[in-house]
């Protein structure tokens, strides 16, 4: 449980950037199955 | 319908309002449940009771092994480094400054200076490798295992508090206050400089006890103080609190920090910056699918307008 | 008997390293007083250099505890990034809005931006005391409460997504055929994220003031500081790529012997339209903010002469100017703002973190660059130079390889 905001920016921060990671993987990969498609 | 039944029918409303929502009690919307730190130590520093002797500076450059120690005597004895504005520096957690009584020129202000040991430190929340962190029982401290030593804590601290080993080569180091965070770690541990000041200026204890005291001696000593608490809402609250009988401003502090957290102030562009990072990536594909087919759409309209010559 | 004509097969080394020559001829084609310049720079700057490690800040800078951040932040690293931007900007024109026609203005900008990063990153190493631990925020111990750890992993990605994006260049150089064909696929995909890494360090750098309301100039100050940097930073990169166009224009032209001497001033009038634009974005920001921050009374003070000389001189006259060249289209005139535009933009960071930082402070206890900050970040900048043009007179940057088709993503 975070004690002050400095723990809860942590915390948050933290989660949030692992979140755009993921998010960036599956948009890269989402996008490019679609583009695959129109190729052949 | 008197006040009391008005109330009554108001609180019906609303628990039943929030059970129907399904929220467990009424939820407050934005600010997280922080535990806060409610145990923390503080001290409270009472500037009308100091008298300039510096054995404070002495203890903690004693306890802490810091580098350029002088006999006790000597600090005592030294009175004109009272001529310049001192402050923390690479070797020394701790300075007493004396600032001139406009309320009785005879009796000088003397007034310790060290880290104020925030609430929500400037420096932990500047640190982009965690070096500080706010521990339990209040203390600030530093971790120098991890230390890049990039001095962001030093620009970011509102009091001017963190120095730096600027004069060693390879492992320089933030040096400030750790609040002796081993020795008021143990059961009945004081720090060093509240238990070497012959005269009781500093009062050691829970930061709550110490807020009530010190109103409690506002109210007692009418006339004596200034009514107001130095360290209890600045920049969010601090450990370390001053009382004083003359403007704050006049001794050396700075009145014009505010009360809001210096970790807040961040917010705004952190609470931007990463949902910038999922929908740019939309913007910019859909920017370049508009592009690409505007750019079919004219080869199109070329094509044809070539094809309309010729079938001429 | 007809001599026997000893065909003398260049090795690898001088095809490729030395321009076709041999050592002897190559050296002997350095002796050029530019290059006598950078001589003199390195033989003083490199020992200045080896005294910084060897006897840390202290003796080696006027940084003190209350200015933390000296020359070597404000300028290398600040400044140097805001205005290396040049290829984020070009490369998202022609990549991502498909503007093709400054497809040849694209290599150069990202090889000058990678540089202009690089050396960015090495002024900062020569300011942070423990150098060796650069990489402590991303795998030792990371601190993402802190707006610098923002600034940290994008600069760093962004320095290595940047260097990705011109690498086929690297490749046609090398002649590694397959190796570029599969990598060009990934152009679209790394302007995207450098449009990303940019939009977040860029403003991330801003950002860093925003803890320091008690320290930095209320002027300067701002709740707006994040999208200030973002846009001063476009308009200092599309300036930027202006002036390194026209410097290689002249320095570089038998390079670019096959161009059309119009299309050069049409690019240059394109991007001064561009750059127009964004001045006239930023000056509206500056006075919004000063309405923002209820600043007005603070004009009157020398720090608001200051203010206003930076504003005024630096963004509100470029901005008129570069207008009245691009409608008036003269390209020796948009050059002219575009550098008065770029000497803005880093004007204004060492404003921020040297001028207006901690300007409650009485004179003696200011800071003011030391011989050896200033001798370390021009050493940098030579470097950064020699470089370049290293890169450029080997590498297929300023014109596309012969037997290599262009790239279109």
């Amino acid at each position: 449980m975070p004690h002050t905001l400095l723990d809860l920016y942590s915390l948050t921060k933290g989660t949030e950037y692992i979140v755009i990671g993921a998010y960036l993987f599956l948009l890269i990969s989402f996008w490019r199955f679609l583009t695959y498609k129109d190729k052949d | 319908m008197d006040t009391s039944r008005r109330q009554f029918m108001k609180v019906v409303a609303g628990l039943g309002l929030s059970a129907t929502l399904g929220g467990a009690g009424i939820a407050r919307a934005d600010t997280h449940e922080l535990s806060g730190l409610p145990n923390q130590f503080g001290v409270l520093v009472d500037t009308t009771v100091c008298i300039g002797c510096r054995r404070c500076e002495w203890a903690c450059k004693e306890w802490n092994k810091l580098p350029n120690q002088m006999d006790l005597k000597e600090y005592q004895k030294d009175q004109n480094v009272f001529q310049t504005f001192r402050r923390t520096s690479a070797d020394t957690y701790t300075i007493v400054n004396r600032f001139e009584n406009p309320r009785d020129p005879s009796k000088p202000i003397y007034v310790k200076k060290q880290c104020m040991h925030c609430y929500e430190p400037a420096c932990a929340s500047s640190c982009f490798v965690q070096a500080f962190t706010k521990r339990q029982i209040g203390a600030v401290t530093y971790d120098p295992a991890v230390c890049v030593g990039c001095r962001y804590c030093m620009a970011a601290c509102p009091f001017e508090i963190p120095a730096y080993q600027y004069y060693n080569p390879w492992t320089p180091q933030v040096t400030k206050c750790t609040f002796c965070f081993d020795r008021i770690s143990t059961e009945g541990g004081v720090p060093a400089c509240v238990a070497m000041c012959p005269v009781e200026t500093m009062t050691f204890g829970k930061r709550t006890d110490l807020i009530d005291l010190a109103h409690k001696k506002i109210r007692d000593n009418p006339g004596r103080y200034v009514n107001h608490l130095y360290g209890e809402n600045e920049v969010g609250g601090t450990s370390w609190m001053y009382l004083s009988a003359v403007p704050f401003n006049r001794i050396g502090f700075r009145t014009d920090l505010g009360t809001t957290p210096i970790p807040t102030l961040s917010k705004a562009f952190l609470s931007v910056a990463s949902p910038m990072y999922i929908v740019f990536p939309a913007l910019a594909i859909g920017l370049y699918t508009f592009a690409k087919r505007r750019e079919a759409v004219c080869k199109e309209e070329i094509s044809e307008a070539l094809k309309k010559k010729e079938g001429k | 008997m007809e001599a026997k004509v000893e065909i003398v097969q260049p090795s690898w080394v001088e095809e490729q390293l030395l321009l076709g020559m041999n050592w002897r001829d190559y050296f002997k084609s350095n002796l050029t007083p530019f290059n006598a310049v950078m001589a003199i720079i390195l033989a003083i700057g490199i020992p200045v250099m080896v005294y910084r490690i060897a006897f840390g800040l202290g003796p080696s800078t006027n940084l003190s505890d209350y200015n933390p951040w000296g020359l070597w932040i404000g300028f290398d690293m600040l400044a140097g990034i805001s205005v290396a931007s040049g290829g984020f900007c070009i490369a998202t024109a022609v990549h991502i809005m498909g503007m093709k026609e400054y497809e040849s203005m694209v290599r150069p900008a990202l090889v000058a931006g990678t540089l202009g990063y690089l050396f960015a990153v090495v002024g900062l190493l020569f300011d942070l005391g423990r150098y060796y631990r650069l990489y402590f925020p991303f795998f030792v111990s990371p601190g993402p409460n802190s707006i610098l750890f923002l600034v940290a992993l994008s600069v760093a990605l962004y320095l290595h997504c940047q260097f990705f994006e011109w690498c086929p260049a690297i490749f046609e150089w090398l002649n590694l055929r397959k190796l570029r064909r599969w990598w060009i696929r990934g152009t679209l995909g790394f302007s995207i994220a450098g449009l990303l890494l940019t939009t977040g360090h860029q403003s991330a750098l801003g950002s860093l003031f925003l803890l320091m309301p008690s320290k930095v100039h209320p002027l300067w100050y701002s709740d707006y500081l994040s999208i200030l940097f973002y846009v001063s930073a476009i308009y200092g990169g599309i300036t930027m790529v202006i002036i390194e166009s026209m410097i290689s224009h002249r320095v570089f032209a038998d390079q670019l012997h096959g161009d059309d001497p119009g299309r050069f001033d049409r690019l240059t009038l394109g991007l001064g339209k561009a750059a127009a634009v964004v001045l006239f974005v930023y000056l509206g920001l500056k006075v919004l903010d000063l309405a923002h921050g209820y600043k007005w009374s603070y004009l009157a003070t020398p720090y608001g002469y200051w203010y206003l000389f930076e504003v005024l001189g630096f963004v509100g006259i470029p901005a008129l100017v570069m207008i009245y060249a691009v409608q008036n289209s003269r390209p020796v005139m948009v050059r002219g703002a575009a550098i008065a535009a770029a000497i803005g933009v880093l004007l204004n960071r060492v404003d921020i973190t040297i001028v207006a930082f901690n300007w409650g402070l009485p004179w003696e206890y200011r800071y003011v660059p030391s011989w050896m900050e200033v001798v370390i970040t021009i050493t940098i900048i030579s470097i950064g130079l020699l470089t370049f043009r290293f890169i450029v007179n080997r590498m297929p940057i300023l014109h596309e390889h012969p037997d290599f088709e262009p790239e279109h993503p």
